[in-house]
């Protein structure tokens, strides 16, 4: 049998050709700005399945702050955030925000349940799929998030790592915000006001 | 790897993590070894990763069967990887390979 050493020089810098034919976001994390509340978009419902098997629509959760999180078991900076929202999703409960991860982990529950049982994750997740992405102009990079209001409305998304303090920031004002009258106009105290109008 | 990104290496420290992995398709030649080079170890938060970044080079050693004709051809196979920066993670890919081969 003839040995034939075929030295298969792989230069990861040709291959470059394969990676960088996948869509990139730069290195800097996207960070948003709030939305003023006229311009905030309807956050596109779904209906996902959580990890007992029950089919969870996010429309159901309508006058609740909620913050959803697209990530993935095996995306570091996504882990790093985890322990924010078990704090958020405890310290702000009451208040009627809540935690949603979706999991875009190909591999499904089999991946993502050990994962929330080690981490002991207090927050639902709900499994992910390209529909649901798509929805949401797609999810090219994890972690994605989207603050969504009371209303089900977008009012910031941010895409990569965020800061704690910054997440903070926006469930506590978005928390806060009152209600729009019903003229449309935002009825937000007139700091608050200038604040959103120098944005 | 473009500054600033890395992809996982074939021995991930947490079993969580997507290996980079080579494989080939046996038919023209067959896989004998797949040597992946020394990772980098780095640290993204608390998360300790070992990592290839920049130029690096994955070596294949093939065996011919006796019963190969001579002649050319193309190896088949697929690379698994999942690249990440410090702020975010892209979805894992596999790519298809093709290398051109000369049996003589």
């Amino acid at each position: 049998m003839h040995q034939v050493k075929l030295l298969a020089l792989f230069v990861i810098a040709g291959a470059l050709v394969l990676l960088i034919s996948h869509p990139w976001r730069g290195p800097e994390t996207t960070r948003a700005n709030t939305k003023a509340v006229g311009d905030r978009k309807p956050a596109p419902n779904f209906t996902l399945k959580d990890a007992s098997g029950a089919s969870v629509e996010l429309s159901s959760y309508r006058g609740k702050v909620v913050l959803l999180n697209f990530w993935a078991t095996w995306c570091g900076p996504c882990e790093m955030e985890i322990p924010w929202f078990e704090q958020f999703e405890q310290q702000y409960k009451s208040r009627g925000f809540e935690v949603v991860g979706v999991s875009m982990d190909d591999d499904g529950w089999p991946a993502v349940k050990p994962f929330i049982a080690a981490k002991k994750i207090n927050y639902r997740i709900l499994l992910g799929n390209d529909s649901v992405t798509q929805l949401y102009g797609g999810v090219d990079a994890l972690p994605t998030t989207f603050m969504i209001d009371r209303e089900g409305r977008i009012a910031d998304v941010h895409v990569g790592l965020a800061g704690r303090d910054e997440y903070a920031n926006e469930i506590q004002s978005l928390l806060d915000n009152h209600e729009t009258t019903n003229s449309g106009r935002d009825s937000r105290p007139v700091a608050g006001l200038l604040v959103g109008a120098t944005k | 790897m473009p500054p600033g990104l890395h992809v996982n290496s074939d021995k991930p420290k947490d079993e969580f993590i997507i290996p980079l992995k080579l494989t080939w398709s046996d038919g023209l030649l067959v896989t004998k070894t797949v040597t992946y080079p020394k990772a980098e170890e780095i640290k993204v938060g608390s998360q300790d990763l070992t990592v290839f970044t920049g130029n690096f080079t994955i070596e294949t050693q093939f065996e011919v069967p006796a019963k190969a004709a001579s002649g050319s051809g193309t190896v088949t196979g697929k690379l698994r990887y999942q690249a990440c920066n410090n702020q975010m993670c892209f979805r894992p890919v596999t790519a298809d390979v093709h290398i051109p081969v000369v049996i003589e």
